[in-house]
């Protein structure tokens, strides 16, 4: 989903095979993508988190 | 005067990089930044009363290439409400927490303290955004701070949950910018025209934003994501955290697709916080345990905002739309405000009780005066009674309904309240219980005293004092 919604934003910037793109939706892209992985980093931590809480020694 | 708010996002942001770097005096530097913060907000808001919209382009770049922050009575009220919370509840997690658990808490409650600011005052979507996911992720990582198994899987349920929420929200603001090529919210109003484009990003901004904001049936995510978190923490979330997203539809709602509005999207919304107030008290009624008790009444309160839509709708523009603005905006501040008393004071019967049952409550009015009396005061304003916030801002509510013919909304509104009566006398009823009582008689100022202020806020202060409101929504929120 997250990788779908950026390729959109990419997708928005281009103006014509002349003109060069719109960067600010690549701004936003980029943006985008450091959220998102600071958020996979989190969802991963918990996941090991419960990971570790499944299966005691 | 214009410094004040960059100020407000700054402030927190330097506070939570002083106790990262210096985890020792955690607790002393997030106070200190916690008052600067809170002090600053309050200058904004004084500020906006007397002077009007600020706006502030950061960096010297005008629209629509800078990022600009602005501040309208609407951003004022949710600021000032928001940041006094945010300070009691500092207050009293530096006497509730460990020194252990204080030191991952204040870097990362500072971090969603500036996400906060920053979504009450940014003026453009894609800024939005970014406060928004902030937000969710300090939110989702605060929440799992305790470490049980069940917080952990219920924040881990909570953060996919406002990842898909903001993805939405963000696909929706790709649409905009396709559509319209600007992204301020002021440029994006003046350029919207109705048809399809507007109406799909509508739909999907909003309901992204229904998503965080727990709407029902999209709620399942927030009672154990609330009842699992430690005190303060739960405190925050259910009176802030949600409630941002409320005021980042309302603001989308009344500000930027105001000309594509229909009365059946308003409806939609109104049906889902019509079955939201009912659910959520029920469930309440049901809870076996305080603080899910809590969660559930959230869940509630959140419908009654969403009702305000449709009436909102329906109603022409004059001096009755702005007062049932006026009276929303009312509701999600004294709710903040009591929520947030709510749960601290839970957060002191289960640290001294060591549970929060509600059935084994007996005795607790005896051994915790201050919490009992905080769990009443908060009560009040959560069900309604005069002369709290909600009672004003119910009335107002159920007379524009009234004055519509919308008679349905009355009866969900006068149902929710009755049951909302119910869950509370049920937590008061087993606190009065006279019996012999195990606990240890509590005395610790710090953490009493932010529970009954925000309780006595609730009831009162905005009760009776709600004139100002009037006042600072006047400031480019009515129209």
């Amino acid at each position: 989903m997250g990788a779908g919604v950026f390729h959109i934003l990419v997708g928005i910037a281009y103006r014509g095979i002349e003109a060069p793109p719109d960067p600010v939706p690549h701004a936003l892209v980029l943006t985008g993508i450091v959220v998102a992985v600071s958020a996979t980093a989190l969802a991963l931590a918990f996941g090991k988190r419960l990971d570790q809480d499944a299966d005691p020694e | 005067m214009i410094d004040t708010l960059p100020l407000s996002v700054a402030l927190p942001l330097l506070g939570a990089v002083a106790v990262t770097v210096s985890p020792a005096h955690a607790r002393g530097s997030g106070l200190l930044a916690a008052v600067l913060t809170a002090a600053n907000a309050l200058a904004v808001t004084a500020a906006v009363w007397t002077d009007g919209v600020l706006r502030a382009d950061l960096g010297g770049w005008g629209v629509p290439l800078g990022i600009a922050l602005e501040a309208d009575g609407l951003s004022a009220a949710f600021l000032a409400m928001a940041n006094l919370v945010a300070l009691a509840v500092s207050v009293y997690a530096g006497g509730y927490l460990k020194q252990e658990s204080a030191r991952h808490f204040w870097p990362l409650w500072l971090l969603l303290w500036s996400a906060l600011n920053g979504l009450f005052l940014a003026a453009d979507l894609f800024n939005l955004y970014v406060t928004l996911e902030l937000l969710g992720l300090s939110a989702a990582a605060l929440g799992a701070l305790t470490g049980t198994r069940e917080a952990v899987s219920a924040n881990l349920r909570y953060l996919l949950v406002g990842l898909l929420g903001s993805m939405s929200y963000l696909l929706g603001v790709a649409l905009v910018y396709a559509a319209y090529g600007v992204l301020d919210i002021g440029l994006v109003a003046e350029a919207i025209e109705s048809g399809p484009v507007a109406w799909t990003a509508m739909t999907l901004m909003i309901g992204g934003l229904i998503l965080k904001a727990a709407l029902f049936p999209m709620h399942f995510w927030l009672p154990p994501a609330h009842a699992n978190a430690p005190a303060p923490v739960s405190a925050a979330l259910s009176a802030l955290v949600v409630k941002a997203a409320f005021y980042l539809a309302l603001r989308l709602w009344l500000d930027v697709f105001a000309p594509v509005l229909n009365e059946a999207a308003a409806n939609l919304l109104g049906i889902l916080g019509a079955a939201a107030v009912l659910w959520g008290s029920w469930r309440a009624l049901r809870a076996e345990r305080l603080k899910l008790l809590a969660a559930y009444s959230t869940v509630a309160q959140m419908g009654y905002l969403f009702i305000a839509f449709p009436l909102l709708a329906a109603t022409p523009p004059g001096l009755a739309r702005d007062n049932l603005l006026a009276a929303v905006v009312l509701l999600a501040l004294t709710h903040g405000f009591a929520k947030a008393g709510f749960f601290l004071a839970a957060g002191m019967v289960q640290k001294t009780a060591g549970h929060d049952r509600i059935d084994d409550l007996g005795g607790a009015a005896q051994a915790l005066p201050a919490a009992t009396f905080a769990i009443g005061l908060a009560g009040v304003a959560l069900i309604g009674l005069p002369p709290s916030g909600t009672f004003l801002a119910k009335w107002m509510m159920l007379e524009q309904a009234i004055i519509l013919g919308l008679w349905w909304w009355l009866v969900v509104m006068m149902i929710g309240t009755l049951l909302a009566a119910a869950y509370i006398f049920r937590v008061l009823s087993r606190a009065f219980n006279r019996e012999p009582t195990p606990y240890r008689f509590v005395n610790d100022a710090r953490i009493e005293l932010p529970a009954l202020l925000l309780g006595l806020i609730a009831t009162f202060g905005l009760g009776i004092a709600a004139q100002p409101l009037w006042v600072l929504l006047e400031q480019g929120a009515f129209g």
